[in-house]
């Protein structure tokens, strides 16, 4: 069927749309711009206002009438008061963050920019339909997608600290592990050395999703290690749930019931999971059951993801030193790196130090 | 037919829109203009032309029974920051933008308790329309609000991506894929029900 009628009501009236518009054409808002018979809004400027609209509605209506008679400036309408300067409508200090809107400006404070600095504090929002580029030369890029809300909290050569109210954004660093930061209310991203996606969901959960190098996402009493390729979906109360790759049907319904709380899911997730899972079962060992340790270390040496210099007894026991050398070569492996570059004490011999897996729950 | 109402050597002068050429018939930034140096008549034309998106977009977000007020709250925000706004042409997104997030405010903050009397309690929707409105909701975001103008504010295509500040195009999109996808609710709980 054509959709003209949906379109512009041009067209065969489609029987379905016509039902739905009479059945919510009630709803229509019709008001003028004081409700009549409406009393004051609890709140006294919604108060003010009611009174203040009326009077511009008649007062508007009134100057419809008699076209010819020339408009004053109506009593609910003071000039413009002068508002406190935008943030953003300072001089860049050097070396501190920018901004750049597409597609739209940027609200920064209560005014809109095409671009301009960003000091620390200052919430930068866009608009529908309108991205804005906020940077630190040589350190990050982020790119605000639409209808998103973000601040600086610090920045400065030895930390750069976001912070990411609403919306989505993808971030792009070149920086030192651990120098960038991304607050959300579900957590903080910390930049390993990456390329990520961001997004809040309207009330949902936050999700992560890595797109070169790797984040350890910290929050809840928790961090966990997401790779390249990995997502992570946080829940605002439960925290951070297993990262995952794209993995089976099974396998994603096993990580969702197990985000859930529904701790037996484990076990599915341990018989479905594939070598390209590794990534969940090694979260899983840190977050999971005691009794699911040695099934899942079991299964990653299953799954050829256990370096021969692995001892499976003193992971399964929970040997630091153990578990972080492992980790350390998954590391390396899940980066594109290759097996067994190094034995147990490699971890200790280069680069920064690693970090155990995520404590548990 | 008249065009502009404020001859541009005036823009930006204390009100200078006549009414022999009518403010309906005025192109937005102008109005905008207008309404920014304190002309009633051009803020009241804006109000006409976009109290029904603004309506939609936090019918969309905000609590149902809430909604004419956060109408009006949008208005005086709007009018109260007007003169920030340094593009005219940017006003649509910008003032959705204003109602989208007060919507999002009003879930966030504690209702007080009213007194009795103290206000008009809305008339809950039927019965059907409390369906749709239901089904709509759980639609993804970018169709919720453009459903919302055409099926229940009655705003046309062209005339939503007018008031949204969106392409023709991409509100087509939203209209045609969210129709189908509210076709598809809807017929879910018919079968739901007829299952019962």
């Amino acid at each position: 069927m054509s959709d003209d009628y949906l379109w512009d009501k041009s067209g065969p009236e489609d029987p379905e749309i016509r039902r739905l518009e009479e059945a919510l054409a009630g709803l229509r808002h019709d008001a003028p711009l004081a409700p009549k018979g409406r009393p004051p809004a609890p709140r006294r400027r919604v108060g003010w206002l009611a009174g203040a609209l009326a009077l511009a509605a008649a007062l508007g209506l009134g100057l419809f009438l008699l076209p010819e008679q020339p408009v004053s400036t109506l009593a609910f309408m003071p000039t413009a008061k002068p508002l406190a300067p935008s943030p953003c409508a300072s001089d860049l200090t050097a070396g501190g963050v920018r901004f750049a809107a597409t597609g739209g400006q940027a609200l920064c404070g209560e005014s809109l920019f095409d671009s301009g600095p960003l000091p620390p504090g200052a919430w930068l929002e866009t608009p529908r339909g309108a991205e804005a580029r906020v940077e630190v030369d040589g350190v990050f890029v982020v790119t605000m997608r639409e209808e998103s809300k973000l601040r600086v909290v610090t920045t400065g050569p030895h930390e750069q600290r976001l912070e990411l109210a609403r919306g989505a954004m993808h971030a792009k660093v070149d920086a030192p592990p651990r120098l960038f930061f991304v607050h959300t209310p579900g957590g903080t991203a910390v930049d390993l050395g990456c390329e990520y996606d961001l997004r809040l969901e309207e009330g949902g959960p936050v999700r992560l999703f890595v797109r070169s190098g790797a984040v350890s996402w910290e929050g809840h009493g928790r961090a966990v290690y997401v790779p390249v390729g990995a997502q992570l979906d946080i829940d605002l109360q439960r925290g951070p749930g297993l990262p995952y790759v794209g993995a089976s049907k099974t396998m994603l319904a096993a990580v969702a019931r197990y985000d859930r709380g529904d701790a037996s899911a484990a076990d599915t997730i341990i018989e479905a999971a594939e070598r390209v899972d590794g990534v969940t079962l090694w979260a899983l060992l840190a977050d999971g059951p005691d009794e699911a340790r040695p099934r899942v270390v079991a299964k990653l040496g299953a799954l050829g993801l256990r370096p021969s210099w692995v001892q499976p007894a003193a992971v399964v026991a929970g040997d630091p030193a153990a578990t972080q050398a492992w980790q350390s070569s998954l590391e390396e492996l899940w980066q594109g790196g290759s097996w067994e570059p190094r034995g147990p004490g490699g971890a200790s011999t280069e680069g920064p130090p690693k970090k155990a897996p995520s404590p548990k729950r | 037919m008249h065009e502009d109402v404020v001859p541009p050597s005036a823009l930006g002068e204390p009100v200078a829109v006549r009414h022999a050429a009518s403010p309906r018939s005025a192109a937005l930034p102008t109005l905008v203009r207008a309404a920014t140096s304190g002309d009633a008549a051009a803020f009241a034309e804006i109000y006409a032309r976009f109290h029904r998106a603004v309506h939609a977009v936090v019918l969309a977000r905000g609590r149902r029974e809430e909604t004419a007020d956060l109408v009006q709250e949008v208005f005086v925000t709007a009018y109260e920051k007007l003169a920030t706004l340094e593009d005219p042409a940017a006003f649509p997104g910008w003032l959705l933008t204003l109602a989208r997030n007060r919507a999002t405010d009003s879930l966030r903050r504690v209702r007080p308790v009213k007194e009795l009397g103290d206000y008009r309690v809305e008339p809950p929707p039927r019965a059907e329309a409390r369906e749709a409105l239901d089904a709509i909701a759980a639609l993804p975001e970018a169709y919720r609000e453009t459903l919302l103008m055409r099926l229940v504010e009655g705003m046309s295509g062209p005339e939503i991506a007018e008031r949204t500040g969106l392409a023709e195009g991409s509100v087509r999109v939203n209209l045609h894929r969210g129709m189908a996808l509210l076709r598809e609710r809807l017929a879910g709980r018919t079968a739901e029900g007829d299952g019962r």
